[in-house]
């Protein structure tokens, strides 16, 4: 195995130094011109050579290995934007950059322009990736307001307990498997109002890379999905805001130059608990929140050549009072603060250095009442370094080293009145390498292992390696067999268990010592085929194995009681997805069969999320002059649920002191039967949207109206134990927001 | 194109329906055990149930007794002394949900004996048997010394203590303070209990009583503010106050053995009024069936009112002066 290996290693490293010979590397930033905001994936191709790459998050792309003292055709294309093409030259053994700007077609859709030479990755290592665009945010379906961890749950393979929470469970994992990064800083409970709405403003994202699984070693921590949000650098050219209103918030965005930078800084507030109410079957609950956002970025050769700086905050909160002393008050927040520096060399070298601090605190005030007093805090300080080489023959090599200082506690007070203190604190070291093997059009290679140097874990018995592979084998020009398989260890876990269809935070702890960190195993595969320009047919199967799940102990009764026990999960299934875009339409459909499972005890069930069959279809027209619309249907057959068996009269000590003949303490107490081995009805809705745009001389405003339930569904979302009653999910609701940018 | 739109008006009322949804799985017959032990009384009590099902989902609407009768139920404890329970019909308190008389074993012969086990077995007149196990809880000894007589304290302290003692381990304490009065009311004479809270809160015009959660200390005090606020309570707005005759006041400790005490807390335990749990697990120490057996010691405290404070309220002593 070892002389395989090194052979391997050899034969790359003798590629690489072949094809360095006369060659010189072209590198640049895509930008919008109004704003220059980053262009994400946007296409820069070399006809000429045949030779392309696609911008990343930031807007950079880099294309090795252009064969010197000759002039070619870039050509930079983008979806929205008119093309260019501008002439390069490039020196021997040098990276020239050129920095591109593009300027928008306007909105809709319809006006665009055919894209030129289209540059596809052939052998891009991308499955169970969706990426996506502050473009394919603005359009798509909205409910009460754009919510992105409420619209990723139509794509495939992401699953969801019912339209009143926006948590999402990927591919049979817990909703605390999944890492959501702002800026590459982790938020920990991204949530607004009990869950039903996402922290994050999506006025304030550029772009999201959502990760359903086999992701590679550059991520770490969770065990199912990663979803990395990349912020909006802020308009370069103009100072320019927005003010939004709906139903339930009202926002503004504000953003605008700063010397060799920009800024932007955006803001959100409940005002309305109207919406909250529909949400929670017309309980009214008195919930406040607010979100805020900046970020600010420096560029200055003069300083740093081919450096940029950027700092962000975010900032949100929550608050539920009740001026009754007899109901508890609850709040909770978030603090996210980065700082980031991306350099470019002299050589097709790029490095980023990251600082980041994120702490959430999390507080039940119980007052008189009889809840239990709770409070988390989670602060984690961490630092990124990430390395990437890029060789003339567009093999890469990443490094990264991430080390994260993380500190919780969990304070309950017990049924005695009794503080029980379950925090704890560590460090995690983690170095990453990965080789990304790109040299051949036909195959795409990501090998890689993340390399756990300390952990947050006291566990002797945890993790020291998580390796990651990623393939792309393109058997035909159009079609494409894709491919990941991992390993991936999570410290962190959530007290709060998956029959709690609502909660009001997540409290985050540190795995306690006498359970191993969880590990999980993917394995996937996948076939991706493009037949035609406007037409997209994926499919891709998945297993997904979890051992040392930490999952809560519902049979403890005394404090001295774990509070968790290992368990198992596992979870398989098959997601198909397919895309015809023929403008001005855009097409999605997508079914996954999927199959979970969990063990405790020796006991296997269904957890609370696991559906069988989802079907989700998707339309968006844009009728141009401003007017688009969309189209949403979803289909889940049944949830799981637990059914009862009967009830019987249960004693209480409501009054110890009371003669016995003097009441009966029995109330009726309801048996439950094998967990969730009952189904419910089968879940469906349809949502629509109308959009119009209008635009003036010195500002535009935006008219969004959306129905959610167009034909009142009544899905069911629990009954009531206690007295039969059944709750439904959201009826028939229709909302509007009214945008105005300046 | 209006039978298309029929067509669809037509479509859509039928999927937007509420589908039927039997959340019932099939029902095994189960016995419940509920048995408490008290630790100051010879006379105790026990029911036997079985489990049922409703057809509209709301359990409170059973209306048929669960109760069972003929059953053989003996308790144990120490030197192989037998009790048995022998069944009886009451008739249900006002406004319980059953209406037809429920059925007691009972007997009046069973004093626990501190520091033992305690054994309970009950065979059905099926053929089936519960049984269960507990240990009964040492005695509490009220600390004489260091425990308030008289209201209000001799030493003009803000506050009134009382502390016990015992040998149990780790013991959790059930404690309630209450005021003892007589109204006086068309010549007709009715007896009276106020528990007096930790503290009392304002909320507007009404004061919410916070009342004491489990303890686990060997002492329990309460503000004099407390106790004033309580004074002030029993007659409320009635300016009558000299109907009001002030008895005593009587602090009362329980202490429950650890099978109670651990279904108590899995019972007692509350969630906060937004969250929705579906399934919760239940606790019982019944073999073969559910409910609970269990023992609490219990010892009580007076504290007499000096007839200076009682007037202060404008209420009339019901008891001799203390001096």
């Amino acid at each position: 195995m070892k002389k395989v290996l090194s052979i391997f290693i050899l034969v790359l490293t003798c590629t690489n130094f072949i094809n360095a010979q006369d060659t010189g590397t072209l590198r640049g930033f895509v930008t919008d011109s109004l704003t220059a905001e980053a262009l994400v994936y946007a296409n820069a191709y070399i006809k000429e050579l045949n030779k392309g790459a696609n911008s990343d998050s930031r807007g950079y792309f880099l294309i090795p290995g252009i064969p010197t003292n000759k002039t070619y055709q870039l050509t930079i294309s983008y979806v929205g934007y008119k093309t260019k093409t501008i002439s390069i030259r490039v020196t021997k053994e040098k990276v020239v950059q050129y920095n591109i700007q593009l300027q928008a077609e306007g909105i809709q859709l319809n006006t665009i322009t055919q894209i030129g030479e289209r540059y596809k990755e052939k052998n891009e290592t991308n499955v169970s990736v969706q990426r996506i665009s502050a473009r394919e945010i603005e359009i798509m379906p909205k409910g009460v307001e754009t919510d992105v961890f409420r619209s990723i749950k139509y794509l495939a393979g992401v699953q969801s307990t019912g339209d009143v929470s926006a948590k999402y469970y990927v591919r049979g994992g817990a909703s605390n498997q999944n890492l959501v990064l702002i800026d590459n800083v982790t938020i920990y409970n991204p949530f607004h109002a009990l869950g039903l709405f996402s922290v994050v403003d999506p006025d304030m994202i550029n772009n999201i890379e959502f990760f359903k699984g086999g992701f590679s070693a550059e991520y770490g921590g969770r065990l199912s999905s990663v979803m990395s949000i990349i912020t909006k650098d802020g308009n370069k050219n103009r100072l320019s805001g927005k003010a939004t209103a709906s139903f339930l918030t009202g926002k503004i965005l504000l953003e605008g130059p700063i010397p060799n930078g920009s800024f932007i800084l955006t803001g959100r507030k409940s005002y309305s608990n109207k919406i909250i109410d529909k949400f929670l079957s017309e309980k009214n609950i008195p919930v406040d929140f607010y979100d805020f956002s900046f970020k600010a970025n420096y560029s200055n050769n003069d300083f740093l050549q081919g450096a940029k700086f950027s700092v962000n905050g975010f900032y949100s909160g929550d608050k539920i009072k009740h001026s009754d002393p007899r109901i508890e008050d609850y709040q909770w927040n978030n603090n996210v603060f980065g700082f980031h520096w991306f350099q470019v060399g002299d050589s097709p070298l790029f490095y980023e250095l990251s600082l980041s601090a994120s702490r959430f605190n999390g507080k039940v005030d119980p007052k008189i009442s009889d809840a239990r007093k709770t409070e988390n805090s989670v602060e984690d300080l961490g630092i990124l370094m990430n390395f990437t080489y890029m060789f003339d023959n567009k093999d890469e090599i990443g490094v990264g080293f991430h080390i994260k200082q993380i500190k919780t506690s969990l304070y309950i007070e017990n049924d005695r009145s009794i503080p029980t203190d379950l925090g704890s604190s560590g460090a995690n070291i983690s170095l990453y390498l990965k080789y990304k093997l790109m040299q051949f059009n036909f195959l795409g290679l990501d090998l890689g292992t993340r390399i756990n140097l300390a952990s947050l874990s006291k566990n002797e018995n945890r993790t020291v390696l998580e390796p990651r592979v990623s393939l792309t084998l393109r058997i035909l020009p159009t079609v494409a067999i894709k491919g990941a398989a991992g390993i991936y260890q999570q410290e962190l876990t959530t007290i709060s268990d998956e029959n709690e269809v609502i909660n009001i935070f997540e409290p985050w702890i540190i795995s306690p010592d006498y359970l191993k960190p969880a590990l999980s195993k993917h394995y996937i595969l996948g076939l991706e085929t493009n037949f035609f320009e406007a037409f997209t047919f994926n499919v891709e199967g998945y297993y997904k194995k979890v051992d040392d799940l930490p999952l809560i102990n519902d049979k403890k009764i005394l404090p001295e009681e774990h509070d968790f026990i290992a368990g198992k999960g596992e979870s398989y299934g098959l997601e198909i997805f397919t895309r015809i875009n023929p403008e001005p339409i855009n097409f999605t459909a997508s079914y996954t069969n999927a199959f979970a499972y969990k063990e405790i005890n020796g006991k296997l069930y269904y957890p609370r999320y696991d559906i069988r069959h989802s079907v989700n279809l998707g339309l968006e027209i844009d009728f141009g002059k401003g007017w688009s619309t969309s189209f949403a249907w979803i289909y889940n057959s049944g949830l799981p649920f637990t059914q009862i068996i009967g009830y019987y009269d249960k004693y209480y000590f409501d009054n110890f002191f009371a003669p016995w003949f003097q009441f009966d303490p029995r109330k009726p107490y309801t048996i439950i039967g094998t967990q969730n081995l009952g189904r419910l009805p089968d879940y469906h809705r349809l949502d629509f949207s109308l959009s119009k745009k209008i635009n003036f001389d010195w500002m535009n405003v935006k008219f969004d109206f959306s129905i959610i339930n167009v034909y009142n569904r009544k899905n069911i979302f629990y009954f009531k134990r206690d007295t039969g009653e059944r709750v439904n999910m959201l009826p028939f609701l229709p909302t509007a927001t009214v945008r105005i940018e300046l | 194109m209006r039978k298309y739109l029929f067509l669809i008006i037509i479509f859509i009322s039928i999927i937007s329906c509420e589908e039927n949804l039997n959340p019932y799985g099939e029902l095994k017959e189960r016995y419940i055990l509920n048995c408490i032990i008290r630790g100051d009384t010879t006379f105790q009590t026990l029911t036997l149930t079985r489990d049922y099902q409703v057809d509209n989902f709301d359990p409170y609407s059973n209306k048929e007794d669960v109760n069972i009768k003929n059953a053989l139920v003996r308790i144990w404890n120490g030197n192989n002394k037998v009790t048995i329970l022998r069944d009886t019909t009451i008739e249900r308190p006002v406004g319980d949900k059953y209406k037809t008389p429920y059925t007691v074993f009972k007997t009046n012969d069973l004093l626990p004996n501190p520091n033992s086990a305690i054994e309970i077995e009950a065979i059905l007149p099926n053929g089936k048997k519960l049984t269960s196990v507990a240990s009964v809880p040492d005695a509490i000894t009220i600390s004489e010394g260091s425990s308030d007589k008289v209201i209000p304290p001799v030493d003009n302290k803000k506050f009134i203590k009382i502390s016990w003692s015992t040998s149990e381990k780790n013991p959790v304490f059930i404690v309630r303070l209450a005021i003892y009065f007589f109204k006086h009311e068309n010549g007709v004479k009715t007896r009276n209990v106020l528990t007096v809270p930790l503290n009392y809160i304002q909320y507007g015009e009404a004061w919410i009583p916070n009342y004491p959660k489990p303890v686990t200390d060997l002492a329990y005090s309460v503000d004099m503010n407390t106790i004033k606020k309580a004074m002030e309570l029993i007659s409320d707005n009635d300016t009558n106050k000299s109907r009001y005759e002030i008895l005593s006041c009587i602090f009362e400790v329980l202490s429950l053995d650890p099978e109670l005490r651990k279904y108590y807390f899995a019972t007692a335990r509350s969630r906060d009024i937004y969250s929705v749990k579906l399934d919760e697990t239940d606790y019982t120490n019944i073999k073969g069936g559910y409910g609970v057996f269990g023992v609490y010691m219990r010892t009580y405290w007076v504290l007499r009112f000096t007839h200076d404070y009682i007037k202060s309220f404008g209420y009339t002593p019901g008891l001799t002066d203390v001096k």
